[in-house]
């Protein structure tokens, strides 16, 4: 049985109203610095434990007391109430490059770095050609950090705390900067760590999240709100960050809106099953392409006459209902409510998906589908466009939608609303490593050729 | 962290006490030797500044007192060992200066060694302090040099004993400069009430004048500046070749140590609110 090389127990930490800091002074000096019970808890009775070889992931929204916590543990900073056991060399990246001194070069300040986790200068020169092979920014460890990228400060940081010889790695948001191929060699080094160290990783990736932890402890308002397997508790912190963001904004389709012929035009899906041939079965898997949705945000970025307001836009399912989470591979609707102000006619309503990067990854008009038989509205009418279609599998990470709503014709129009980012979201995992997107595969065969030889 | 029985936890903690200094000695060599080289960092001639500081002082200060001002308080002293007497005094001062002038900005000009990094902050005085002390004691080295050179090697034994006082001088500086860096976390007037202590304090420390110079009456005042004693008895030691007065080393080591351990509580405890106040 292995004994904990972490526990943490019942930490509270309360930012006492400061005070004067003569007062505080004096009363640190004297010993007699109370806690005031009346300030607010910013970690309430947090309590851990982790063995050598495990990973734990923190995860919370902003001023949950992640960072607060982790200092916590590292000893920056003291507990109001609890206490801290460790066993074994802490190492932590907790904001990059904190410690480096900037007209120091790299080498000098990998040496300085050592020493502060307590390695003998022996073996810090030991060290030095592995440190400086992991960072691999070559000649560039000879310069002051302070002609580094942020990328390259990275890169030194985290070779620092992976060659101290750690029992408890603490690594806070640090991989967030890395080009991909650090970053894979980071993830790849800690996969060989946590197979001896405990690993504590706080991060917004959630995919990485739920790729490297075991377990997730999920921090809200400072207190421990789940602690559990990794992907129960980063499932349940999305459905719950999703009910609650959710709010009003996309229980509206309940509204039967005048709807006029333009969903008649964008027909019932036709059960053509352009599925993947292995949607079943990627859907059971890891791999499996979940996308989370916030909310839609009227008051996003955007430009127009203002003729036509948007009031909602989501995807649904089938049945109209807003989905929080949808799957890669899935058949699902764009769905845009919105609300003429003055009389339009021929209107057109169109969309376009964007990676992170802003390109373009596909999206569609309402205008050939509904040119022989143009909608007009009233000022005042409601309107709906839908459009059904199979999403197609998404390389994990952030995407957009933009909206927009104009009069005229595809070649000429004009914009009355143009919404830059209608709907954000999120894929978390995916089979999809080349390309854009991933296209449903009918079918993959691999087999030898008979008679080849 | 622990809770242990109370005495072996005492012994535990007076152990740490003692020799975290030496425990820390990579650590702290290593910055002590970055804070040298960031010293002359940019400059032309870097490190040989070390060397060409104290031999330009050496001239200034003959120059200004020994020809312009013709300053012969309390002393008989003619050319070199005019020289070498003035510099004893100079450089002690400046190197105590050195320390204490930059004490209160040790912690509050180390943010992320307050927050960001687990950092053994009780080091940082030790930093500056080894950061200062190679220019120290190459000056010292050098008025040796000179001194040798015109009065011979019989003052050998008194000048190298003479160094003992260092010592309790090193510790003095230390526990000064752990009580001035903490407080001054809290309270930022330490910066500037220092640096006007210190302009007092040259005048109040036999550096320009020897101790017999001062009327009776300031000599107790005089002899309190924590510099009366090291400054005197080098100046003994250097340039006559005799032996610090045991009784008063003893004593002014005591006083030292006491300084030594307040400052460390000082610090100890002014730590935890560090964090508010950086």
């Amino acid at each position: 049985m292995q004994t904990n090389i972490l526990e943490v127990s019942a930490v509270s930490k309360a930012y006492d109203r400061i005070g004067h800091p003569v007062r505080a002074l004096w009363e640190h000096l004297a010993g007699r610095r109370r806690a005031d019970g009346s300030a607010p808890r910013v970690l309430d009775e947090v309590s851990f434990a982790m063995r050598g070889g495990e990973t734990l992931g923190i995860i919370g929204s902003n001023g949950a007391g992640k960072s607060t916590l982790l200092q916590i543990i590292c000893g920056t900073i003291e507990p109001s109430a609890g206490n801290v056991r460790l066993h074994g060399r802490v190492a932590a990246l907790l904001e990059l490059g904190a410690g480096f001194n900037p007209e120091f070069s790299g080498i000098d300040n990998v040496r300085i770095a050592a020493s502060l986790y307590g390695l003998s200068a022996r073996q810090i020169e030991a060290a030095l050609p592995r440190i400086a092979d992991f960072a691999d920014i070559g000649d560039a460890i000879e310069r002051p950090v302070k002609t580094y990228s942020s990328g390259m400060f990275m890169r030194l940081a985290f070779a620092v705390v992976a060659h101290v010889e750690a029992d408890i790695l603490i690594i806070d948001e640090a991989l967030a900067v890395g080009d991909v191929l650090f970053v894979q060699k980071c993830m790849r080094f800690l996969r060989e760590f946590r197979k001896r160290g405990a690993l504590l990783f706080v991060s917004h990736d959630f995919s990485s999240v739920t790729a490297l932890c075991d377990r997730a402890l999920w921090l809200e308002n400072g207190r421990v709100r789940l602690l559990d397997d990794a992907r129960t508790v980063v499932e349940a912190y999305l459905e719950a960050a999703y009910a609650k963001k959710q709010g009003g904004a996309l229980a509206r389709p309940d509204e039967p809106a005048e709807v006029d012929s333009a969903t008649s035009a964008v027909d019932r899906p036709r059960d053509d099953d352009g599925a993947d041939f292995r949607h079943e079965l990627l859907a059971a898997s890891k791999l499996r392409n979940d996308i989370r949705i916030p909310p839609f945000d009227p008051d996003g970025a955007g430009f127009g006459t203002g003729l036509v307001r948007i009031r909602s836009v989501a995807l649904v399912d089938g049945e109209g209902k807003p989905q929080a989470w949808i799957t890669g591979g899935e058949e699902l609707a764009l769905q845009v409510d919105f609300e003429a102000q003055a009389d339009l006619a021929d209107l057109i309503v169109g969309f376009v998906v964007r990676d992170r990067l802003g390109q373009i990854l596909f999206g569609d008009n309402t205008y050939l589908s509904c040119m022989d038989r143009p909608v007009a509205l009233a000022g005042g009418d409601t309107g709906e466009a839908r459009f059904v279609f199979r999403l197609p599998y998404l390389p994990s990470g952030d995407y957009a939608v933009t909206v927009g709503i104009a009069s005229g014709t595809q070649e000429d129009h004009v914009q009355h609303q143009w919404l830059h980012e209608a709907l954000v979201f999120r894929c978390e995992a995916s089979h999809v490593h080349t390309g854009l997107v991933g296209v449903p595969m009918k079918a993959i065969t691999l087999r030898r050729q008979e008679g080849d030889r | 962290m622990t809770i242990a029985g109370g005495r072996a936890a005492l012994r535990t903690r007076l152990r740490e006490f003692c020799l975290f200094p030496f425990r820390l000695r990579g650590l702290i060599g290593r910055l002590a030797m970055r804070e040298i080289a960031s010293r002359y960092k940019g400059s032309v001639l870097g490190i040989l500044w070390t060397v060409l500081g104290p031999v330009l002082s050496v001239a200034v200060y003959a120059v200004v007192f020994g020809m312009i001002f013709e300053s012969r308080v309390g002393t008989r002293l003619e050319g070199l060992a005019f020289v070498a007497w003035l510099f004893v005094g100079v450089s002690t001062f400046a190197f105590f200066a050195d320390v204490i002038g930059r004490a209160p900005h040790l912690v509050v000009g180390n943010v992320a060694y307050v927050k960001k990094v687990i950092f053994p902050l009780h080091a940082i005085p030790f930093v500056t302090m080894l950061g200062g002390l190679p220019q120290y004691l190459l000056g010292m080295l050098i008025a040796a040099i000179l001194l040798v050179s015109t009065a011979g090697t019989a003052v050998l034994t008194g000048m190298l004993v003479s160094l003992i006082v260092l010592l309790p001088m090193i510790l003095l500086i230390i526990g000064i400069a752990w009580a001035l860096s903490a407080v001054s976390v809290y309270i930022r007037d330490v910066a500037q009430l220092t640096s006007y202590a210190l302009s007092l304090l040259i005048f109040l420390s036999p550096v320009f004048y020897s101790l017999d110079a001062v009327p009776v009456a300031f000599q107790g005042l005089v002899g309190w500046s924590p510099l009366a004693f090291p400054v005197e008895a080098i100046r003994a030691g250097f340039l006559d070749g005799s032996l610090p007065d045991l009784l008063h080393w003893l004593r002014y080591t005591a006083g030292a140590v006491v300084t030594y351990v307040l400052g460390f509580v000082c610090f100890s405890r002014l730590k935890r609110g560090f964090a508010d106040f950086v």
